[in-house]
């Protein structure tokens, strides 16, 4: 019989990958095991038209930890970042605001809609900045547990107190108000002009299924505002050669520093003898056995699915039913036969090398979730779009382009039942094509291909459920320590020797690899392998 | 010549006269000053039609903080409290005639609710409530006193904070975990946990969400539902205007002087500290203590002279959300009203929402500034719990509208009010068959009319949104929370502090008390 493995991580999702590599880099023996043909999980990249290749789920790089990169090398295998030039937002009236990586250019713009707001811009992207300064240690750690009667605990709780205290009043009013706020409150103690605040409220919302009107939101604009590429706050990047490219790095370094990673091997379920994880079957009935076993599968699918509930305690088991998913978002990813042009800015530019969003108003983002909370997609969703192609020449052949939109809301329980989404599939993927006509006139006549992918998809094809990109809701109740069940909050399990490495753990979604990253140093410095 | 005072409370709201009457007590010189001729601001008796009146425009009093207002001796002011707790009834839903409604009230000995088929619930109702019990005696503690100190705390806060800290820990694990979960969850999520009837969920969300704009999928819901749940207990007899009028008896006897008709015009300040106030009419009074009890803009920006009311007090006010969603509505009847579904003629109050969305859709209509086309309805039948309120064989009803918003698109033309009022016959004519046609006699307070008539910001009646982020420490701002303000001698001890929105007396006793140790 062969030796067992060290670890054997379930699912090569880009936080599985990451666990992978930092045990290999240990020197730990390790097999990875994905299902599809490919890596990445939900940061892919796929030819999915002959001669295009898109980034299928996960778009941009914003929130990947510096220092991942830095410790798995993964620039030396292949990664490289292009920040996006710029967030441009075109009004269905052919105005438009741009907002630049120079902060002159932006205030220009600004100004063009309000003057008080152009001033306010920049103090604004401070505090945020402080603000991310202050979370950063809270993401980059594991969540404290405020359970423990340890003394490291209760240090480190009083240490995250001091840090409170160290801050002026005028920040520690901020930071309350952060965590409480819904965004467009939040943002409307500092802007005047619903144009700039439309936008910016959105990252509030991302994956979620919460208004930009709905408490706790502010929140979240603040994780989504500590994406940083080499360090510089709030630059958000593509990959060249899509997403998929980070995961192919991150798969490259475990690779190098000796992990095996099969493709193409589902596996049916998580071995458990006497509360211990002792490998897994795979669905083409293969054995393996391992000394621990990883999980990056979301917490419904590692525990109701593959470990299954009679070898879970009754309240763990209550807490992961709790647990809320409620994918809120779908993809809709068009290949183009030239480059689409927007009413509001003609022509080729800039504008076109960044994030553009479909979000003209507080009230109509606030409208396309009314629609969502009563059962329905978005008549007229929020719509991300991003042109990969403009910057990134090796997805799409010369002249053509790949548009790629994140939409939201979809939700994935509508109303007909989840199961019926494939019959509404064609009318979500119009609604969003009607949408994008409203600012580029000639989009219907551009698209060569469509794909689109309800939350439905989401949970079929990646196996994300209830179609969440996020491995559950990212709001306030399902943070810290009460990822993803309360006292199950370190990477551990109610069985033995079986650990969570996916974004269903803290500090969760995005491409982000710090679960992984945790998972994998909580295992190593506690000798569990 | 100036009259002088040790203390000068403006307003003479249930706030007002707790905090007015803690002062004199404590042998201060106080007086108290009202724009309204009457004290008890919204809970003072209102005469809307001959012969006709209401106790106050407040549905729920059951939360007035009776601890912290023990010292001022309200029983022999005459003041009462009901025996039982208040039922609440929900009719059975217009599509579904063959279902039964719901009568949900507690008892000495838990909930109670005719669930009917729905007898699961009953494991899922004892599951909520004997958390919230357990929860219960830590929360009244946190709202029973003043927030924590968290810019310079003295090493005795700090000692009361690890105190509190010991406190959450003694929960056990599972309960504190519970209670940092539940708190910021949408009531829609926690009562979904635990309960399947539709109406039930919606009689125990309802209540609890009439301070906030937000419908019962928002965060934060779930603890609003908490803090009702910690708090609400039996209603005093007679209503808001017996608990007005026994603490203004109490203010009273206790010396205080009541300057009614007349508002204050502006605060006069000297050297950095408050001296007094100017009267609407011109008269100066003198007095080395301020405490307003009205909201943090009015009080910062209307009351303070121009250099004082800039920056951090400046910015408070403009921040502090009074966004009002309730119309009120009060109805003079000829005979007694019938609720639907039941023979129970001694009801006193039902709501109209048989489940959450219909909450989550008057909430909507706020969002957009609509005029609601089905806004969900409180009734409270004002006869039944206080006899002056209408001649015998009789009713009064008030009526609180919810999902109104206090400015439309367009302006509250008279058509706009004729169209939300034939809205609101519909919905009443189902909560009481024949109740329209028995109407002789109402009046309807838009949010408009409200801040006109009483003077509160926005419409809002308990001071300010209530949501997780104008609570506690955050009430109405971090700084300000502790009732004192960065101008000497001037206090802010309204519903818009802690404990504040409808944990009446509460901020008065506290803000008096913080001005009597100061």
């Amino acid at each position: 019989m062969a030796k067992p493995w060290d670890a054997i991580v379930v699912g090569g999702g880009h936080n599985g990958l990451v666990c992978a590599a930092y045990l290999a880099k240990a020197g730990r023996r390790v097999l990875v095991l994905e299902r599809r043909h490919v890596l990445g999980g939900a940061a892919v990249s796929e030819e999915v038209f002959p001669g295009f290749t898109f980034s299928v789920c996960s778009y941009v790089v914003s929130l990947l930890r510096p220092w991942i990169i830095r410790e798995l090398e993964l620039s030396r295998f292949g990664l490289e970042l292009i920040p996006l030039e710029a967030s441009f937002l075109p009004l269905p009236d052919g105005r438009s605001l741009c907002r630049w990586a120079d902060p002159g250019l932006t205030r220009d713009e600004i100004a063009a809609f309000s003057k008080k707001d152009a001033d306010v811009y920049s103090e604004f992207g401070r505090a945020m900045s402080k603000m991310g300064q202050f979370a950063k240690p809270v993401i980059d750690a594991p969540a404290p547990d405020p359970t423990s009667l340890r003394p490291g605990e209760l240090l480190k709780l009083l240490r995250l107190g001091r840090h409170f205290q160290d801050a002026t009043p005028d920040e520690i009013e901020l930071r309350l108000k952060l965590f409480t706020m819904s965004a467009v409150d939040f943002l409307d103690e500092w802007f005047e002009s619903d144009v700039l605040k439309a936008p910016m409220s959105v990252s509030g919302i991302i994956g979620t299924f919460l208004g930009i009107r709905s408490p706790g939101t502010a929140y979240v604009l603040l994780h989504h505002y500590m994406g940083e590429i080499d360090g510089a706050f709030r630059s958000w990047g593509f990959a060249r050669g899509g997403t998929g490219a980070v995961s192919n790095a991150i798969a490259e370094s475990a690779r190098h520093f000796g992990a095996t990673i099969r493709t193409e091997a589902p596996i049916e379920r998580i071995l458990v003898e006497n509360g211990q994880a002792r490998g897994v079957l795979l669905e083409n009935g293969e054995e393996i056995r391992a000394k621990t076993v990883v999980s990056g599968c979301d917490p419904r699918r590692t525990f109701l699915g593959f470990v299954g509930a009679d070898h879970l305690p009754d309240d763990f088991v209550e807490g992961c039913k709790r647990y809320k998913y409620r994918g809120s978002s779908g993809k809709v990813n068009l290949a183009l036969d030239a480059l689409p042009q927007f009413s509001s800015r003609p022509g080729d530019g800039l504008h076109l090398r960044g994030d553009i969003a479909i979000a003209p108003s507080t009230d109509y983002l606030e409208r396309a979730y009314d629609d969502a909370k009563y059962g329905d997609f978005s008549r007229r969703p929020y719509i991300n779009v991003v042109i990969p192609s403009t910057v990134d020449p090796t997805v799409a052949p010369p002249g053509k382009h790949v548009m790629s939109c994140f939409v939201q809301y979809a939700p994935y329980d509508i109303k007909e039942g989840p199961s019926h989404w494939p019959e509404r599939r064609e009318a979500f993927g119009d609604a969003v094509v009607d949408t994008l006509a409203e600012y580029v006139p000639n989009i219907r006549e551009l698209i060569l291909h469509r794909q689109v992918l309800t939350p439905w998809d989401l949970e079929q094809e990646f196996g994300l459920s209830e179609g969440n990109i996020f491995h559950g809701e990212l709001s306030l109740e399902q943070l810290a320590f009460h990822r993803p069940v309360a006292g199950w909050t370190r990477y551990r399990t109610p069985v033995q020797r079986l650990w969570l490495a996916g974004s269903g753990a803290h500090p969760g979604g995005g491409v982000m690899g710090t679960p992984g990253a945790l998972c994998a140093r909580t295992m190593l410095d506690g000798g569990a392998v | 010549m100036t009259k002088r005072y040790d203390a000068l409370v403006l307003g003479a709201g249930l706030e007002g006269l707790a905090a007015a009457a803690t002062l004199a007590q404590a042998g201060r010189a106080v007086a108290c000053i009202d724009a309204l001729e009457q004290p008890g601001g919204v809970c003072a008796r209102r005469t809307f039609h001959a012969d006709h009146s209401v106790p106050g425009l407040l549905h729920e009093l059951g939360a007035t903080r009776r601890a912290l207002c023990a010292g001022l001796d309200l029983a022999s002011a005459g003041l009462a409290w009901n025996e039982k707790e208040t039922a609440l009834w929900v009719p059975p839903p217009v599509e579904d005639p063959e279902a039964r409604g719901l009568r949900f009230a507690r008892g000495e000995d838990g909930w109670h609710a005719a669930l009917g088929s729905h007898a699961a619930d009953t494991d899922g109702l004892a599951r909520l409530f004997g958390f919230i019990e357990r929860v219960r005696s830590l929360a009244l503690e946190i709202l029973d006193e003043p927030v924590p100190e968290l810019f310079t705390p003295s090493k005795r806060e700090l000692f009361a904070l690890a105190q509190k800290a010991v406190r959450l820990r003694r929960l056990g694990d599972r309960d504190m975990l519970e209670l940092l979960r539940v708190i910021p969850s949408p009531a829609s999520d926690w009562l979904g946990e635990h309960i399947a009837h539709p109406g039930l969920r919606a009689v125990l969300a309802a209540p609890a969400l009439a301070g906030s704009v937000h419908g019962p999928r928002a965060p934060g819901t779930a603890g609003l539902v908490l803090l009702r749940a910690c708090t609400l207990e039996r209603e005093p007899v007679g209503g808001g205007a017996a608990l007005a009028g026994a603490l203004a008896d109490s203010a009273r006897r206790a010396g205080v002087e009541f300057l009614l008709g007349q508002g204050v015009r502006e605060l006069r300040v000297e050297a950095g500290s408050v001296r007094g106030a100017l009267l609407a009419g011109g008269e100066s009074l003198d007095a080395r203590t301020v405490v307003s009890t009205l909201d943090p803009a009015t009080t910062f920006v209307d009351l303070l002279p121009f250099p004082h009311s800039s920056d951090q007090l400046g910015r408070a006010a403009r921040q502090w959300r009074t966004r009002g969603g309730i119309a009120s509505l009060s109805l003079a009847c000829s005979s007694e009203p019938a609720f639907r579904g039941t023979d129970d003629v001694s009801l006193v109050r039902a709501i109209s929402a048989s489940q959450l969305d219909e909450l989550e859709l008057a909430a909507d209509a706020l969002k957009y500034s609509d005029v609601p086309s089905a806004p969900w309805l409180d009734v409270v039948v004002a006869s039944r719990i206080d006899p002056q309120a209408a001649p015998a064989g009789k009713a009064t009803l008030s009526v609180h509208i919810h999902g109104v918003p206090f400015d439309v698109q367009g302006g509250w033309t008279d058509a706009a009010r004729e169209t939300l009022l034939e809205s609101v016959w519909v919905g009443l004519e189902h909560l009481a068959p024949g109740l329209r046609s028995s109407v002789v006699g109402h009046e309807l307070l838009l949010p408009s009319d409200l801040a006109a008539n009483y003077g509160l910001r926005g419409g809002h009646l308990l001071g300010g949104e209530l949501n997780l982020d104008q609570l506690w420490i955050q009430r109405p701002s971090a700084a300000l929370a502790r009732y004192r303000t960065p101008l000497a001698g001037l206090f802010l001890a309204g519903s818009s502090s802690h404990p504040g929105g409808n944990l009446f007396g509460g901020a008065g006793v506290l803000g008096a008390r913080a001005v009597l140790s100061s």
